[in-house]
């Protein structure tokens, strides 16, 4: 993986730098010591590392306001990060650049049942929030499979989805405001917390959400909670083939259901996950569907009745649908076990995740078998059928020489499918590091360009987790100089950053 | 995560071995941090699961003596196993923490304030006679305790303010019968009780209702004759050398029992950081072929006093209960033997109204000698837990595991008991003292 | 230039992509600023821009593809928005966020107004609180930026981390980012069955606490609103969805209100009233009233009411959004600096902001139709602008007045 140049003068000045930390942050919360910093070396994904400069963990927004600031003065580069978890490696370390840990800002500072909002720190645990708008019979409605440990702020860098954003949305959907400081030390606050508080000027809080740690750190975030769904059900249905499963998928969302998940998994998955859950599929299973219906009681039920219809006319072997809570954690285990009932038939995997446009899923299943011949590595399916979302996990042995590069470029080819077919290279992972050199299959030069002086304009000294997202530097103090026509400066007024 | 530890090591021990699998089955994804006690309360990478994963990775993989931080973020590990319990991939985090303290303590030389302290624990746990002196003794230093810091203060914190409890009944060897007709009517049922050695000292209640409840309910209580300590507070500071002639003692002193005409149907322990540690001895002795099956064979009679009143049965309670426990499961309980229904269902049973602790899964802090080790972060989860027992308002609180009890009980606020305290009291036996107490 | 590019006297309204780039590209050749405009029928919301030529994308009425069953469409910036809707409709589908027209407020043609227009003014109307703004409908765009160039952003997937989120950012930007080319947008199956109840109101600040327990619990409540009627001041309380789910949800809400229900609206009643309300109909304007829109708390709308009504010149409101968003009507006497800067200083007392919706040219010029933003956002807008824009070409003054972001 190639990542920016190495300042070996900032490496050098190591312990000085730390010094300066310390001063503001205090001395314990600078891990300089190298046998302490090695864990910190790579973050969801081990395949790749690299050894931070410093770690620092701040306690206020005023102190990551002076971290910057002292980072902008030294030239050193700062790589945001929550609870390490990210699956495309945008809180992978640069040597030259400090990691700025957000765990010690993990406190909800404010749930309000009455604006239905909650006010949290950054490094907060996803899951923390839900459990603290419970008593009011709310939740916080993203969920990522991670939301156990990720981060809200992680969530918000990269715009998380999870299961049930099929019905409720990404994260984008539910940020009511932001703090954010930026590299020039202003603290800014977008929106608030109420409906429409950001309405009236530039969406940027838009902007900040999936921008994957580049634009600015964000230090407090505002979210939206809604009422916990009164009751949920959850059909598991068994197809003869891949496809039929596809088709499915298609004919309930076309048929005007908007599942609160749909989600897929092929035999190889539920050949892992058997032993674990102690079920067997039938034989003639090729792919099974698990979708969760919620509402109140009889709008569920009629759903459930629609959507065993559904699928049986689209050729379900069989459709169980669960009666209590605890039959719906059991249809649910399945699915919740299957990455690591993967783990367990293979030494390791590479999982990725390009989105597509639903009716393309058996084009695209097809394309990953020929794949896999070409490459000589097994795969599973198992991912968000209801949005697209595939997460294809291809099998690989790390110990072997060359597979971990094999696994990438087969990754690499699904990836390539997926924009070619008109889908995206990420849906809730992120570009970071993992995707970066894709980015100019799915965009121009110019797409990306436009992207890059976006940066610019948040981060002009381009400090902030840099080599995550775009395939080349950014070059803000040239773009000025960009547009040369015939030789000649076309626009000499253009400012520099 | 790929290792690249050294093939002579791997090949020389298979302790390392069998860690380097481990590692390789963790995928780093961070699920362990969100139920480790200590990255809750320190932030810190390397003082959670999979940072201390890395930390034991990287000792192994650079070989030699540790170095004094990596030393450090081991040692704080409270052993609680809340990681392994939540571990998507099942990496057996237990093992690792135990073979990595082992070669610690095989590699790295502590400094003379900590051996001696760490020496003085493993020779004062195991033997209730000895903690018993040296906790009156600790009763002539509690009023200097301000005088002293770190673990001395810890130690003497943990002597009781009140008068030391009378020795128990259960105080020594022998058959411990229940009436002829039992209560049940079922067959006469026969266990080996481990009694536990700090347990006995700082609460001798416990056995005492552990056994009339047992008797009442048609079970003889036998406690086995050269049965002692499991050999926790050893392996707790990474000494198994020292933890092994406990065990092999249990072992011989329970088989006899176990092979005696009359037999055994299991080994009932009622403190759960014990039933762990008796569980584990399969493993512990796995590559001892001399001891091996006889340990793995004490290990699968191995049963926590709830899950062996769950097979035969609660009868039904004779007095009006119904009053809130808050139920506290102890790591070793929840975490260590994966029980997580038995004592709540009992309690139930029994007409109690039970509550969970809010973030249930956190350690108290007590953790074997943990708190009096690192007694600043056992303070802080202890306050941390006090508090989320408390935000339940219940009236008593019960827990499975004489550590988190001496932990918690000075502040709780409410009478704090044993499950089996509460079990006997319902079904017949006398009201538990410290509730007793609580109500003058 | 191409031929297809019909010269009005300072007017361009081209109907190919390539077109719009070469106005663009002339401009920056001639440093002409451009109004940037769908048909020009909500030019009265936001500040009046002054240009040197007007580039109107209404040309570019085309839809390029709709899926009815990926719940997704893409289309030029100048199709209709009754069009738009008319052809979704057909196949049972809707945008969910409820976007108003507001032509009656401007005395503009609503059969002109534009699916661009709608989403660079970030319209939603009352169903906003559950199911969001027309930011969260927003998959990807194509646009031509301040230098002539076209660029690509988002997608036509609803996950999608890929690059930032330009496309939200053009929701709202009204045309001071880039001139729209293209939008894709999320569609959603339209609820098959709608019903509103009507409760009497009595004391605000217990009819919005109540509206608030309403709101948290499990009912699907789509409109939320509290407005004067010929029957006085009643609650409004919107439930849709599948008929069995609208028995429920209605019995549900019925339970918890605890009071008599004044009236039920089954369908076509119900819809007409929330479009009455989506176009503000309820507070009857004079021609001369400002018509404002203030966000806030829901805890703060009474304060906030109080105090217009006793300083603000306030005249008539409603509450939509269960309290979070005023819709008000301030007597002509307000239409001042001094009055405007009043309401917005009773706004932002109440921890909220207010929005000018309606207001005569030379006020919205001085005062700006939207709240300022502090120094700092202000000045990292100008930064965002310009990285797209660099000349400053695109409706100046649109959204900002200038140097006031500073004061603030």
């Amino acid at each position: 993986m190639k990542m920016p140049v190495t300042d070996p003068g900032v490496i050098a000045r190591r312990e000085q730098l730390a010094t300066g930390l310390r001063a503001i942050v205090g001395a314990e919360w600078v891990i300089s010591e190298e046998s302490e910093r090695a864990p910190y070396q790579c973050d969801g994904i081990t395949a790749y590392m690299a050894m931070p400069l410093l770690v620092v963990l701040p306690a206020s927004t005023d102190e990551i306001r002076r971290v910057l600031l002292f980072c902008k003065e030294n030239g050193v580069k700062i790589v945001p990060r929550g609870s390490g978890t990210s699956l495309s490696g945008g809180a992978l370390p640069v040597e030259d650049g400090i990691l700025l840990g957000t765990a010690r800002l993990c406190n909800i500072l404010d749930v309000n049942p009455t604006e239905r909002i909650a006010r949290v720190q950054p490094g907060a645990r996803n899951i923390t929030v839900s459990e603290a708008a419970s008593p009011h019979g709310l939740c916080y409605m993203p969920d990522p499979s991670s939301q156990i440990i990720s981060t809200i702020g992680g969530n918000v860098a990269e715009n998380a989805g999870g299961v049930h954003c099929l019905k409720y949305g990404v994260t984008s959907n539910h940020i009511l405001g932001l703090e954010a400081v930026l590299m020039n030390g202003d603290v800014i606050h977008l929106g608030g917390n109420y409906l429409g508080a950001a309405d009236g000027s530039l969406d940027l809080i838009g902007v900040l959400t999936g921008s994957e740690g580049l634009l600015a750190v964000i230090t407090e975030i505002t979210v939206r909670l809604v009422p916990k769904p009164e009751t949920a059900r959850v059909l598991s249905m068994s197809f003869p083939s891949v496809d039929t499963a596809c088709h499915c998928v298609g004919a309930i969302i076309g048929s005007g259901i908007i599942p609160a998940g749909l989600e897929f998994m092929d035999r190889k998955v539920l050949d892992a996950v058997a032993p674990l859950i102690q079920e067997t599929f039938d034989a003639s299973t090729a792919a099974l569907l698990i979708c969760e219906l919620d509402g109140c009681k009889s709008e569920v039920d009629a759903l459930v009745q629609s959507v065993t219809a559904i699928a049986q006319k689209e050729g379900a072997i069989e459709v169980r649908a669960s009666n209590s809570d605890a039959e719906r954690e059991r249809i649910w285990r399945s699915r919740k076990l299957a990455f690591a009932a993967i783990g367990k038939i293979c030494r390791d995997y590479y999982c990725t995740d390009g989105t597509i446009p639903r009716n393309r899923l058996p084009d695209v299943l097809a394309k990953m078998a020929e794949f896999s011949k070409k490459y000589g590595l097994d795969y599973a399916n198992c991912f968000h059928a209801g949005d697209g979302n595939l997460h294809p996990i291809i099998m690989y042995d790390s110990r072997k020489p060359g597979d971990l590069e094999k696994a990438e470029e087969f990754g690499a080819d699904v990836l390539r499918t997926c924009v070619d077919v008109g889908g995206v290279l990420s849906g809730e992972h992120g570009i970071g590091v993992e995707k970066r050199d894709l980015m100019t299959h799915q965009f121009t030069t110019t797409d990306l360009e436009q992207q890059q002086t976006l940066r610019c304009a948040f981060d002009p000294t381009e400090l902030l987790n840099p080599g995550k997202m775009f395939p080349t530097p950014c070059r803000c103090a040239e773009f000025g100089r960009m547009h040369v026509h015939n030789g000649q400066l076309r626009f000499p007024d253009v400012p520099r950053f | 995560m790929l290792s690249h530890i050294p093939q002579k090591l791997l090949d020389s021990n298979p302790d390392i071995a069998l860690s380097s699998d481990i590692i390789g089955n963790c995928v780093h994804c961070g699920v362990c941090l969100s139920h480790c006690p200590t990255y809750t309360v320190l932030h810190n990478e390397n003082d959670s699961p999979r940072g201390r994963i890395f930390l034991i990775k990287d000792m192994y993989e650079t070989g030699g003596a540790p170095d004094s931080k990596t030393v450090e973020h081991l040692d704080r590990c409270l052993t609680c196993l809340a990681c392994e319990a939540i571990c998507p991939s099942g990496v057996e985090y237990s093992k690792l923490i135990g073979h990595a303290r082992e070669y610690v303590e095989e590699h790295y030389k502590r400094s003379l304030w900590q051996r001696s302290v760490r020496s003085t624990l493993e020779i004062l746990l195991p033997r209730p006679e000895l903690f018993r002196l040296s906790l009156y003794a600790g009763k002539l230093g509690r009023p200097f305790r301000s005088l002293f810091s770190g673990t001395i203060r810890a130690m003497l914190d943990m002597v009781p303010k009140n008068p030391l409890p009378a020795i128990g009944k259960i105080n020594k060897p022998g058959l411990y019968a229940s009436p002829d007709q039992p209560a049940t009517g079922q067959r006469k049922k026969r266990i080996a009780l481990l009694t536990g050695c700090v347990q006995n000292t700082l609460d001798p209640a416990i056995n005492d209702a552990t056994v009339r409840l047992l008797n009442r309910h048609g079970v003889d209580v036998v406690v086995a004759r050269g049965a002692g300590c499991c050999g926790a507070p050893a392996e707790h500071m990474g000494d198994e050398d020292k933890a092994l002639p406990y065990v092999k003692a249990n072992i011989d002193a329970w088989l006899r029992e176990a092979d005696s005409p009359e037999g055994l149907d299991a080994i009932v322990i009622n403190a759960s950081g014990c039933g762990t540690s008796v569980k584990a001895y399969g493993h512990v002795l796995r590559n001892d072929p001399a001891w091996a099956e006889k340990a793995a064979r004490v290990s699968a009679m191995a049963k926590d006093i709830t899950e062996f009143m769950t097979t035969i049965g609660l009868s039904k309670p004779v007095i009006e209960t119904g009053q809130r426990v808050v139920y506290h499961s102890a790591c070793s309980m929840q975490h260590g033997q994966r029980i997580v229904l038995p004592p709540k269902t009992l309690l139930r049973e029994a007409g109690f109204e039970v509550l969970d602790v809010p973030e249930g899964y956190l350690c108290c802090g007590s953790a074997g000698t943990y708190n009096l080790l690192q007694p600043e972060i056992a303070n802080q989860l202890k306050d941390r837990k006090l508090k989320n027992l408390k935000s339940v308002h219940a009236q008593i609180a019960a827990s499975g595991n004489i550590g988190c009890i001496t932990q918690l009980a000075d502040e709780a606020g409410i009478p704090f008991v044993h499950t089996v305290e509460l079990l006997d009291w319902a079904t017949g036996g006398p009201i538990p003292p410290a509730m007793a107490k609580m109500a003058h | 230039m191409s031929e297809t590019v019909q010269k009005a006297a300072t007017a361009m309204r081209p109907t190919k992509v390539e077109d719009v780039a070469s106005v663009v590209k002339d401009a920056v050749l001639s440093g002409h600023k451009l109004e940037i405009r769908g048909n020009g029928t909500r030019t009265g919301y936001g500040n009046p821009v002054q240009a040197d030529t007007t580039l109107e994308l209404g040309g570019l009425d085309q839809i390029e593809f709709y899926e009815p069953e990926e719940l997704v469409i893409r289309l030029g910036p100048g199709v209709t928005m009754q069009s738009l809707q008319a052809t979704i409709a057909e196949r049972g589908q809707y945008l969910p966020f409820e976007p108003p027209f507001w032509t009656s407020l401007y005395g503009t043609d609503p059969a002109r107004a534009t699916i661009g227009g709608t989403m660079a003014s970030a319209l939603s109307g009352p169903r906003r609180l559950f199911t969001g703004a027309a930011r969260d409908y927003i998959l990807g765009i194509e646009g031509i930026n301040g230098q002539g160039e076209h660029f690509v952003a988002g997608g036509r997937t609803v996950k999608n981390v890929t690059g930032y989120d330009v496309s939200k950012l053009m929701v709202g930007s009204f045309g001071t980012i880039a001139a729209l080319t293209s939008l894709t947008l999320k569609l959603w199956p339209a609820p098959p069955r709608e019903q509103t109840l009507l409760f009497e109101a009595t004391d605000l600040a217990a009819d919005l606490a109540r509206t608030a327990e309403i709101l948290r619990a499990p009912i699907a409540v789509s409109g939320a609103t509290r407005l004067e009627t010929p029957q006085g001041w009643q609650l409004a309380f919107r439930i849709e969805g599948m008929e069995e789910g609208v028995a429920e949800h209605v019995a549900e809400l019925t339970r918890r209100m605890a009071r008599p229900v004044a009236a039920t609206l089954d369908d076509k009643d119900s819809a007409a009233l929330w479009a009455s309300i989506r176009e503000l109909d309820p507070l009857n304007a004079t021609p001369d009233d400002l018509i404002w829109r203030v966000n806030l708390p829901v805890s703060q709308a009474k304060s906030f009411i109080d105090a217009a009504g006793q300083g603000g010149g306030l005249s008539r409101y409603f509450t939509d959004w269960g309290g979070a968003e005023i819709f008000c009507a301030t007597k002509p006497e307000t239409a001042t600096d001094a009055g405007v800067t009043r309401l917005r200083a009773l706004a932002k007392a109440s921890s909220g902001h207010a929005t000018l919706v309606r207001a005569p040219d030379a006020l919205r010029r001085s005062q700006g139709a939207f709240p300022p933003a502090s120094a700092a956002v202000a000045a990292l807008s100008a930064r965002v602008r310009k990285a797209f824009d660099p000349m400053g070409l695109f409706n100046p003054g649109r959204m900002t007045v200038a140097g006031q972001g500073s004061k603030a």
